[in-house]
């Protein structure tokens, strides 16, 4: 059977559009609030935060949402992402020493985890995983090193 | 087992700081007062009590610190307050140390390191001061699961001229300057300001007669790194002279030092990778280094983690294969494509025309350091034209090759040209990277993340995707990996499809041989 990639959960994107659009928003408003109206420099930093804001928005989270994707062969966990720089991770299970999973107030409302994956030398992050398919990640790597259920 | 503590001198390691700081002012006071041994009791009691405290510390410290060691491993105990109780076995060492100070000759004693894969990336899992003949004894019960009595000794011997072509390859300026530096500076703790001071006036006076025209600040700054530099030259020969590395069963042995001699015992098993070093000049000269990365080898300040200081190329193939056979060289397989050079070129040009613009501009604009601005300008200049030549070498010198045990890199880094070769099965990490701009060239940089304490990394730039991906067997191909999402600008590097074979010849043939 071929294996396949994995991809973020949709709420992962609606996630980073809000957190676009409250930075945004924030922005404007001390912009608003501290800078003299009218001004050349008003309406340059206005600009300026509005062009971060369509970049943010519009180009650059949908790309990593795109871009991100991992997938779990029997000898290695491959993780591509990036927008600007892109990089694929190939890290070799049997090297892997143990595994957590992160979690904070606000991922765990979504239902979200940083899955970490520790080896002698070199470490992978996946942030904004699903909880479910984390946990699972988790119990098949430690099973793979004979470790104890998580 | 016998529980054993460390020598007697480990009382003076402890505190040694504190005594330098507190003990010799103390002692200059007493020898320089007119009133009376009672008058100076009156006036130092408070620190010697001090002092009194600081040496019982370091004594119920020594006493406290408690080891043993069997045929399996090292047991210890050490701390006061906060007690620590470790186990190591022998066959998780990757690296045992033996050193012996020449201060410590009289005394019979010598440092003992041991080290793991694990524990912390500055210090050393085990460290203690012992009885030399004791380190001797535990060394030869550490590397018994390792020896069997059949095997061979066989030796690497390299002649001093080696040595000193490696010191002199390897001394900076850099390192003469802390040392000079902590060096006058502990003087002048110990014997007083004036004492600093007037070795700095001698200095400042010698470099004024031998100026020969220049102005004094520049001949001054220029004799102070030449100084620098022939301390750090004279500090690596010592360290290095009478090296010697050997190979029996699965240990590795290198000793090496005039005035402190140090033995280490390697793991050969344990060794993570091993590293070729040149630089331009030692490359056109035909020499090389070699160096071996192994937890424990080389950790310590300054230390380097040599396993052949110096040596002709054609040396290099017979000895390796003598000393580790277990980690070959692979030819180059893959290299950059011609469409690349410029990715080569480009980071070297720009800081030439950088530094030509900051100085025409600073010369425009300021006429009057005129000659100032034009010496940094050729300064600065050289070095980037250096690199220039050395980044247009490396074009033709990167790529990597792999054979059924070994993966090697081909790479420079900075000034210097390497090649490593790294065992299989001590990659743990592989990570390709790419840039926007070198989407369409389908450039990409390796990076190698190698098994070991802390983080190693050795990096490979602007080599050809596909190549890369069908050499590491990494392709979602032999992956078993379904292909990943059309929309992406990372288009995975698929292999050309196979053409079909026409049939109509075959159909002929068939018809006319039934």
């Amino acid at each position: 059977m071929q294996l396949k990639y994995h991809f973020l959960p949709k709420r992962v994107l609606i996630l980073w559009e809000l957190f676009t659009i409250i930075v945004v928003v924030l922005l404007f408003a001390i912009a608003y609030l501290f800078l003299n109206h009218y001004h050349v420099i008003w309406y340059i930093t206005m600009w300026l935060i509005g062009a971060l804001g369509i970049f943010l928005g519009f180009l650059y989270f949908p790309l990593l949402y795109v871009g991100y994707q991992f997938a779990l062969s029997d000898h290695e966990i491959i993780l591509h992402r990036g927008v600007i720089f892109h990089k694929r991770h190939y890290l070799k299970r049997d090297k892997i020493t143990f595994v957590t999973l992160f979690q904070d107030p606000i991922s765990s409302v979504f239902g979200l985890t940083t899955l970490s994956v520790a080896s002698p030398g070199a470490n992978l992050l996946m942030p904004f995983m699903d909880l479910k398919l984390a946990r699972r990640i988790a119990k098949e790597l430690s099973f793979h090193q004979n470790f104890k259920e998580i | 087992m016998k529980k054993m503590r460390s020598h007697p001198l480990n009382i003076l390691e402890n505190t040694s700081h504190f005594l330098i700081l507190l003990l010799l002012p103390l002692l200059r006071a007493l020898l320089t007062s007119h009133n009376g041994f009672y008058a100076w009791i009156s006036g130092a009691w408070f620190d010697l009590l001090v002092l009194a405290f600081i040496l019982a510390l370091g004594i119920y410290s020594w006493f406290v610190f408690v080891f043993s060691f069997d045929e399996e491993g090292i047991y210890l105990r050490k701390g006061i307050f906060f007690k620590k109780y470790r186990y190591l076995a022998y066959h998780d060492l990757t690296s045992i140390s033996v050193e012996a100070p020449w201060y410590y000759v009289p005394f019979r004693a010598v440092h003992l390191r041991a080290d793991t894969d694990g524990g912390s990336t500055q210090l050393s899992d085990f460290s203690i001061t012992i009885h030399r003949d004791l380190a001797k004894h535990l060394l030869i019960v550490a590397k018994c699961p390792y020896l069997k009595s059949s095997d061979l000794k066989r030796f690497y011997i390299p002649s001093n001229f080696y040595i000193a072509v490696f010191s002199l390859i390897t001394s900076n300026s850099l390192t003469g300057v802390l040392y000079a530096a902590t060096s006058i500076s502990k003087a002048g703790d110990i014997f007083g300001k004036e004492f600093r001071d007037r070795i700095v006036n001698e200095f400042t006076r010698i470099t004024e007669i031998l100026a020969f025209g220049l102005p004094p600040a520049a001949a001054a700054l220029g004799y102070a790194i030449l100084f620098c530099w022939l301390i750090s030259f004279l500090l690596n020969l010592s360290q290095h002279l009478k090296f010697e590395s050997a190979r029996r069963g699965g240990i590795l042995e290198v000793s090496a030092g005039l005035f402190t001699k140090r033995h280490y015992a390697i793991t050969v098993e344990r060794i993570n990778f091993l590293i070729i070093r040149q630089s331009m000049f030692s490359k056109i000269f035909g020499f090389f280094s070699v160096f071996i990365h192994c937890t424990g080898y080389g950790k310590k300040k300054n230390e380097m983690s040599v396993l052949m200081p110096s040596g002709e190329a054609q040396e290099l193939t017979s000895n390796l294969t003598m000393l580790i056979p277990e980690i070959p060289l692979a030819k180059k397989q893959i290299k950059p494509k011609l469409l690349n050079l410029s990715r080569f070129l480009i980071p070297p040009l720009t800081l030439i025309l950088c530094v030509l613009g900051a100085g025409l501009l600073g010369i425009y604009f300021l006429p009057k350091l005129y000659n100032i601005l034009l010496f940094l300008l050729i300064i600065i200049e050289i070095p980037s034209v250096w690199w220039l030549v050395i980044k247009t070498y490396a074009f033709f010198y990167t790529g990597i090759g792999t054979r059924e045990e070994t993966v090697t890199l081909y790479y420079t880094f900075g000034y210097q040209i390497i090649a490593c070769a790294i065992p299989k099965e001590k990659i743990t990490k592989v990570e390709i990277s790419q840039t926007l701009f070198q989407i369409s060239t389908k450039c990409c940089d390796v990076t190698f993340f190698t098994y070991g304490e802390g983080k190693r990394r050795q990096k490979v730039l602007n080599l050809y995707l596909p190549e890369v991906l069908k050499l590491l067997n990494l392709s979602e191909e032999q992956l078993g990996l379904k292909p990943r999402r059309k929309f992406t600008l990372w288009k995975e590097a698929a292999p050309p499809p196979k053409k079909k074979k026409r049939q109509t010849k075959e159909k002929g043939k068939q018809k006319s041989n039934p």
